[in-house]
């Protein structure tokens, strides 16, 4: 683990709940939604909700005997730990009588059995980083000017021309591209952070990569683009169905 | 024939004496026994109530007794005095079913009718001026029902309740109710007698499932409410709450909106205006509350009523002073609370730490979308707008809904931009660049809407207690003998106690290691934040030390509440760097010093400064 993973992991272990509110904030709604596909109507919002507070509660104590070289990702490792989450819920809800049923085995066990663990759902890993991209934004919408970060929202996300925004804010086209340039270079630094920060394995480091960090801007406005819209989508989708 | 005539003669005779044994003995007879068959199941049933109900009425006696003793206990003697009259009947109906159970009901089997009045006992007094109906099923009915009554008579008692049907307000008719909110007080619509205005009571009754904090937090919004003139009249005993306020008769913006957007794919021109103008009332109304020093924490659709064409801002069950020193919680509606609120609340920062009115202000900017997309912004202030609007518009939920620090500082900031787009000829038309917001012009409201604005309802007078209402008036006549010889005990006992363990009363007195003082001093004042949840006193006296031990090197420590409050509000979560050194200029700071914890003994110290962050980790000294 990276400095900044093991940073947050201590923040979290160390009850800091400002960590806790982060975390909830960028992967409450991804674990929600799996959780409720999982669950297909057999369990309700509230239940949901429970589960997804059990499973980043369920976190903190596995990270304490987390083995790097089991290279489990972290979005596979919350992915774990909500399934198995639900499977005792559903074990509870289902339970035989003494003597009836069989022994279950414990969180650990199921966890670090490579033969259990679950095939990771793609869409859930898209939605994982659509989570992670979007606290980046988040973050640096906290740290920069509130006009040069609505400039380049209405440039990257919103897609308008440089022309129409100087028009709208009155302002001059190479102010424009001055404050999307600036904001884009902040992203850029947030978008490592915010990877590093939530990366167990090196292979989950070089998403920075696939996504297109190190690309020129084009590619990354665009990139950026698409998984926000694709993030806003979900969240409407999560949202609806909650 | 003589022969015949005589038989024929003695059979009429026997066939006569039969009917007539059979009228005289025989249905005497049966009916005696019928009779006494149904004496049996009187005799029964009579046998299994009072034993079912004995052990009840014991069990309340004891329950009303033992309330006696809480009562003198606490000194409050109007109680003791309706608790033992309580206590006295049912000790009475006690002896009465005893009496019934083993003499009454055996001598009602055999017809004898007791000399006592144990078959109409005090408890059931109520019903001794009916009239008694005579067929065998209505009585049997009215028996079922008498036992009912006594049944829930008793229940209620044992609770304290009183039956729905009997639930009025004095000086009030109810003529309806309104769905339950959050809360869980019931909403009753009721119309004054006198003037025939309506109002709405809501309603708190602790054996409903109101719980005592909530009743508590309530009528410390209502103390607020009152200030607003909004609250007409209230009442408040020991089993219940309620306070009576304004009734506006209309949909609330929720409803309206999905109407507007179902009835067209795009948003017209006129539909904006009507927007614009509710959003402007609201923030009107979100005014009167902040210059009243209060926030109302729950801005949302929902509580937002069109009436009269008007938008009015109810649900006053979160109001908050905005200078209360009470712990900032994390009350209200998600997608319309700001995030940051809630952080704020996690770290256990006071209300008056923070401008809760630009919170309000977060709310607004949340209906604004809601109104603009028909859906609640489920990303914050990343929400998406997926629904044409015009940018100016946008431009306005989006400073509303911005970072804490960035968003307007008042209502009136941002109600002079949406007076600016709603007096524009065309909506469409207006930029973000004609906002006053944005052009830095001066957004003081001015003509009517300043009128309007200054125009605040101050209550008339003091709200009234109803002083009566559905419940019996309990004036506060507390006593506080009983009390204070409760509190005179328990003190005594405490300074008894603590002798024996004198260890509880050292101070802990942890000395840090001296790593922080090879530290070149910053060349000014540094804000001291101690990020400890406080579960700790060995950290926190190790903190303690640490401050005290710097101030002693020479630091300039500086620990203010209001400043660290500010500090926070743009300081990033994580605390591990200074995002905008300017913001710490201003401040007149030059870095901040965060304590938080590490491990079980040891803290980390994590100096800010302009360019630099360093972290220091600061263990006991052994």
């Amino acid at each position: 683990m990276n400095a900044l993973t093991t940073g947050f992991v201590k923040r979290l272990r160390n009850r800091d709940e400002a960590a806790w509110y982060e975390l909830w904030q960028d992967f409450g709604p991804a674990i929600r939604f799996q959780l409720q596909k999982w669950g297909r109507g057999r369990i309700g919002a509230e239940t949901v909700q429970d589960l997804t507070q059990d499973t980043l509660a369920e976190l903190s104590k596995c990270i304490e005997r987390y083995d790097p070289n089991r290279g489990a990702r972290f979005s596979t490792w919350l992915l774990t730990i909500a399934k198995y989450k639900l499977g005792d819920e559903m074990d509870t809800r289902n339970a035989l009588k003494r003597g009836g049923g069989v022994k279950p085995l414990s969180l650990d066990e199921r966890i670090d059995s490579s033969s259990s663990e679950p095939k990771v759902d793609e869409i859930f890993e898209q939605r994982m980083f659509g989570a992670k991209i979007c606290s980046a934004i988040r973050r640096t919408e906290a740290e920069v000017d509130f006009l040069h970060f609505q400039v380049w929202r209405m440039r990257v996300l919103d897609t308008y021309s440089g022309k129409d925004i100087a028009a709208q804010l009155g302002i001059s086209e190479p102010t424009v591209s001055r404050h999307v340039a600036k904001i884009r270079n902040h992203l850029r630094e947030s978008i490592m952070n915010v990877v590093m920060q939530y990366s167990f394995t090196p292979e989950e480091e070089k998403e920075m990569s696939t996504f297109g960090v190190s690309k020129n801007d084009t590619s990354f406005d665009d990139a950026v683009c698409e998984t926000y819209h694709q993030h806003q989508l979900f969240l409407e989708q999560e949202s609806a169905t909650a | 024939m003589g022969t015949a005539l005589f038989t024929c003669f003695g059979t009429v005779v026997a066939i006569v004496g039969a009917v007539i044994m059979f009228v005289y003995v025989v249905i005497p007879l049966l009916g005696l026994f019928f009779v006494f068959i149904g004496r049996l199941f009187r005799f029964m049933w009579q046998e299994f109530r009072d034993i079912l109900l004995l052990p009840i009425a014991l069990l309340v006696a004891a329950v009303k007794v033992c309330s006696v003793i809480i009562c003198i206990v606490l000194g409050r003697w109007d109680i003791v005095r309706i608790e033992k009259q309580k206590a006295s009947k049912r000790f009475a109906e006690v002896r009465d079913r005893c009496i019934a159970l083993f003499i009454d009901n055996p001598l009602q089997l055999f017809g004898i009718q007791p000399a006592t009045t144990t078959q109409k006992p005090l408890y059931t007094q109520q019903v001794q001026g009916e009239d008694y109906p005579n067929s065998v099923v209505e009585r049997a009915f009215k028996a079922v029902r008498n036992l009912e009554q006594d049944a829930v008579r008793q229940v209620q008692d044992f609770l304290g309740t009183p039956s729905q049907s009997q639930r009025s307000f004095q000086g009030y008719t109810i003529v309806g109710t309104l769905p339950s909110g959050g809360s869980g007080a019931k909403l009753y619509i009721v119309q004054k007698e006198k003037t025939h205005e309506k109002f709405v009571i809501k309603y708190f009754d602790i054996a409903s499932g109101s719980i005592l904090p909530q009743i508590v937090r309530e009528s410390k919004a209502m103390e607020c409410a009152k200030r607003l003139g909004l609250v007409i009249e209230h009442h408040l005993d020991e089993s219940c709450f309620w306070y009576a306020m304004p009734f506006h008769d209309g949909e609330h913006l929720g409803l309206l909106t999905n109407k507007q957007h179902a009835s067209a794919a795009k948003l017209t021109a006129t539909q904006l205006v009507s927007m614009l103008t509710y959003q402007r009332d609201l923030l009107n109304t979100l005014h009167q509350y902040h210059t009243a020093g209060l926030w109302h924490k729950d801005v949302k659709p929902d509580n937002i009523i069109i009436h009269d064409g008007g938008a009015h801002l109810v649900d006053l069950g979160l109001i908050t002073p905005l200078a209360s020193a009470m712990t900032l919680t994390t009350h209200g509606t998600e997608y319309y609370r700001d995030p940051e609120l809630v952080r704020q609340a996690m770290r256990g920062v006071k209300v008056h730490q923070v401008n809760g009115a630009k919170f309000d202000v977060y709310g607004a900017g949340a209906v604004l979308y809601f109104m603009l997309e028909n859906t609640f912004p489920a990303h914050g202030a990343l929400s998406d707008f997926s629904k044409e609007s015009p940018e100016g518009i946008r431009w306005i939920v989006r400073r509303a809904m911005a970072d804490y620090d960035k968003r307007y500082d008042s209502v009136e900031e941002m109600l002079g931009d949406v007076l600016v787009v709603l007096q524009a000829k065309n909506i469409s038309n207006v930029r973000p660049a004609d906002l006053p917001s944005v052009t830095g012009r001066d957004t003081v409201v001015q003509g009517a809407e300043a009128t309007k604005m200054s125009a605040r309802r101050l209550p008339k007078n003091t709200t009234p207690s109803t002083g009566g209402g559905p419940f019996t008036h309990a004036p506060n006549k507390t006593q506080p003998l009983g009390l204070t010889a409760l509190l005179a005990a328990i003190v005594i006992g405490v300074f008894f106690i603590i002798p024996t363990q004198p260890e509880l009363n050292e101070p802990v007195v942890v000395q840090p290691a001296p790593v922080l003082q090879n530290h070149e001093q910053p060349g000014g004042p540094v804000l001291l934040i101690n990020e400890f949840p406080l579960q700790s006193e060995r950290l926190q006296a190790l903190a303690q030390s640490t401050s005290a031990q710097l101030q002693q090197q020479g630091w300039n420590i500086v620990v203010d509440q209001d400043v660290e409050a500010r500090v926070r509000t743009w300081l990033p979560v994580s605390m591990n760097s200074i995002g905008d050194p300017s913001k710490l200029f201003q401040e007149g700071l030059v870095g901040i010093i965060v304590l938080r914890n590490a491990q079980i003994k040891t803290i980390e110290a994590v100096l800010l400064e302009e360019n630099k962050t360093t972290t220091f980790s600061i263990a006991e000294d052994e």
